[in-house]
């Protein structure tokens, strides 16, 4: 087991009446990146603040490297932080920026060279040392600030959205990189973010947020397969998962999901859901599941093409039953063919059911 | 409905060419994307067809009438920047009459523009309720209202769904294209986001650097770029590029990659049609890259698996071959980073670049 580094016991931060951060609590391992994953909001940048030393927590524990770190300030935590605006100094070439935090802590000179040099060279920018921040791309101005973060080991790296600000094809090729470099390192980070796409490549866990609160933390493959919220569903869910206001009737001794516009027979899943009876429930398919039949087969369910978004490889169907509208995904062939009228089909397995109450999830 | 013809159209600040030697057609009735990232000149070329920047050199054509001369407001169309927010206190009437109340138009004519525009979005029902009580979508639809009530030959839309959070922007782009498709105006739309691009346009045309560099349709675009830069920029990830050179043997063509080589002995005349070149550049999607366990009919060279980036129902698998880090989208399939894995592709997903002049070859 590796020792854990941050651990977080209920930590609560409030700004007057609002609860920013609620009663978190989560442990990071030595050597795991750990994505805080959710919309702007939901406490990522303060829960990564608190830890930094940058805000005081009301509540709870923060401990880093086994050592409670409540009353330590900032500077005696030994954490670094990456920021989204990258912050480096203007009139300082590349290499005197990541030297910076050596410089500032004494380090020797031939050192200092030794570390600029190799953290470089991992982030592929010793060609660009003697160069000014202003004649770099933002990719590149950004691979400088992560530079300057991991130059010196400090024993955890706090990183808050340093690719929101870049164009989105870089910031496709920028995940890929920093998950190696992370690897390679075998650094200790936190890692916030409102893309999916990021933290699942970027995360060894993820913890999705909303609202102050951790509502689940887990690897991207059990969020995905069992979210046991709502707001993970739909969070780790892109292009968005389907969700659909129903209630599960009993009709002649078979249990039937019925969303207003189409009914789906549940029967088969009898033993689990008929305790949710009568009750009122919200049907989640994410798009991929959704599978568009140009003729109608045994419990298909008719449904109108609204508009096709031609994105590949994956096209984006978008469906209308009555008044609930659907999307699906469809490779090439299937897109090209479909015409306004089709059927769509999902598969018992891939259903997701929630309470709407509560939002939990229920199967 | 007009088509627009630019002619050599050219736009020059000091020593800068924001655009050069443009030649281009909108047709009558159709969407055209200027896409490009940014300061390649297309909100230049956006500006210069709406009047607010006078061109360098060159014409502008709308419908017959060479517009170069004309005011802004003589060319009859009609300019959209972002989608903003509205004033939320206004009714929704007043809101889409806004445009015609600027031209002081007559209030009968304004009453029966704006309760036709309504109709046509289907938001009829909520005209005299003020903004704020609508949905996100029934806003959306008052910006188009305030676009269209005027009944312009062409819309030029500069980039209008950046403030939008993804989730409206995904459902404005699909009214804004049925919209269009139902009112058949010529539209020429900018904008940096090739999602937007290929999923709005008839045709797009890249820009780069101030020159046009291809105009087809998005599908042209995807499959056959013209050159390297093309190819690049659209698809993402980008294209996988792989260095080679070009090898007779035995009267066949082979393409020698280092890490595999590749028979092309089909393509022969193009080739030695299109160019003398033996230098190139490989190109092939990430989602045309076929991945397998074991050694197949179309396996080229196995590669170790790097970093994986899960996506859901499917995955980018980086693959390291040589020199070379590849990227491979695949549907999600059981690996491991660290294992070895055969990769391939079907000879029709090839794309071949002259490594000198930078053209598509194949």
């Amino acid at each position: 087991m590796a020792t854990v580094k941050v651990s977080l016991e209920n930590v609560t931060k409030k700004f007057g009446d609002i609860t920013a951060v609620n009663r978190i609590s989560l442990d990071v391992k030595e050597g795991e990146f750990l994505c805080l994953l959710g919309p702007s909001g939901a406490g990522k940048t303060t829960t990564l603040r608190l830890i930094a030393g940058t805000e005081t927590h009301d509540e709870g524990n923060i401990y880093i490297d086994g050592v409670l770190v409540n009353d330590l300030p900032p500077k005696d935590r030994d954490v670094a932080m990456v920021f989204q605006t990258y912050a480096l100094y203007p009139n300082k070439t590349v290499f005197e920026n990541i030297a910076f935090p050596l410089k500032v802590r004494g380090t020797p000179r031939d050192e200092v060279e030794k570390k600029v040099l190799e953290v470089a060279k991992t982030l592929g920018i010793e060609k660009l040392l003697d160069r000014l921040p202003a004649l770099l791309s933002g990719g590149e101005r950004q691979r400088v600030a992560i530079a300057r973060a991991i130059v010196r080991r400090p024993k955890v790296y706090l990183m808050d959205e340093p690719l929101t600000n870049l164009d989105a094809k870089l910031r496709v090729l920028m995940r890929s990189e920093i998950k190696r470099m992370q690897q390679q390192l075998q650094i200790t980070g936190i890692y916030a973010t409102p893309d999916l796409f990021e933290a699942m490549s970027i995360g060894d866990r993820i913890a999705v947020m909303s609202k102050g609160s951790v509502l689940q933390c887990d690897n991207a493959e059990s969020l995905y397969n069992k979210p046991k919220h709502i707001i993970v569903a739909e969070t780790m869910c892109s292009p968005r998962i389907n969700l659909i206001n129903c209630t599960l009737n009993e009709k002649n001794g078979k249990i039937m999901l019925d969303a207003g516009d189409f009914v789906y027979d549940m029967t088969e899943l009898k033993d689990v859901v008929s305790k949710f009876l009568d009750k009122d429930v919200v049907l989640g398919v994410r798009p991929e599941h959704v599978n568009i039949l140009d003729k109608k087969v045994k419990e298909a369910i008719p449904a109108e093409v609204i508009g096709i978004d031609h994105i590949r490889p994956e096209n984006v169907v978008y469906l209308k039953v009555g008044g609930t509208e659907l999307i699906s995904l469809a490779d090439e062939v299937t897109a090209s063919r479909i015409k306004d009228k089709v059927y769509f089909t999902f598969a018992n397995k891939h259903i997701i059911l929630f309470d709407r109450k509560t939002g939990n999830c229920i199967l | 409905m007009v088509s627009v013809r630019l002619e050599k159209l050219t736009k020059t600040f000091g020593k800068t060419i924001a655009v050069n030697e443009l030649d281009l057609t909108i047709k009558d009735g159709e969407f055209l994307c200027l896409l490009g990232p940014s300061g390649c000149g297309k909100t230049t070329t956006l500006r210069m067809i709406a009047g607010l920047e006078t061109p360098t050199k060159g014409e502008i054509y709308i419908g017959d009438v060479l517009v170069n001369d004309l005011p802004s407001k003589d060319r009859d169309v009609a300019m959209v920047f972002q989608f903003y927010a509205i004033y939320p206190e206004m009714k929704v009437f007043d809101q889409i009459a806004f445009p015609l109340k600027m031209l002081k138009k007559p209030k009968e004519e304004i009453d029966k523009a704006v309760k036709e525009v309504a109709e046509l979005l289907g938001i009829t029902d909520v005209l005299n309720f003020p903004v704020e009580r609508l949905t996100m979508e029934q806003k959306q639809k008052i910006e188009l209202g305030r676009a269209i009530v005027t009944q312009p030959k062409v819309y030029l839309f500069d980039e209008p769904l950046t403030n939008l959070d993804t989730k409206v922007r995904a459902r404005t782009r699909i009214e804004l294209k049925k919209l269009q498709q139902r009112l058949k105006t010529t539209t020429i739309y900018v904008t940096h986001d090739q999602l937007e691009a290929l999923t709005l346009a008839d045709r797009i045309a890249v820009m780069h650097l101030g020159r046009l560099q291809q105009c087809d349709t998005p599908d042209m675009l995807y499959r056959y770029p013209k050159n390297f830069f093309v190819a690049g920029f659209i698809g993402s990830p980008p294209m996988d590029f792989i260095d080679c050179t070009l090898v007779e043997k035995d009267g066949r063509f082979v393409l020698d990659a280092g890490i595999f080589s590749y028979d092309v002995t089909e393509f022969k005349e193009d080739i030695e049609k299109l160019t003398n070149s033996r230098e190139f550049v490989i190109g092939v999607r990430p989602e045309f890259l076929t991945l397998s366990l074991t050694k197949t009919a179309n396996s080229l060279a196995e590669a170790y698996v790097d970093i994986i980036e899960p996506l859901g129902a499917r995955m980018i698998v980086n693959l390291k071959v040589g020199n070379y880090t590849l990227k491979a989208n695949v549907r999600k399939m059981p690996l491991t980073s660290g294992e070895k894995v055969w990769f391939g592709f079907d000879k029709d997903k090839l794309r071949l670049f002259d490594k000198k002049t930078e053209h598509c070859i194949i």
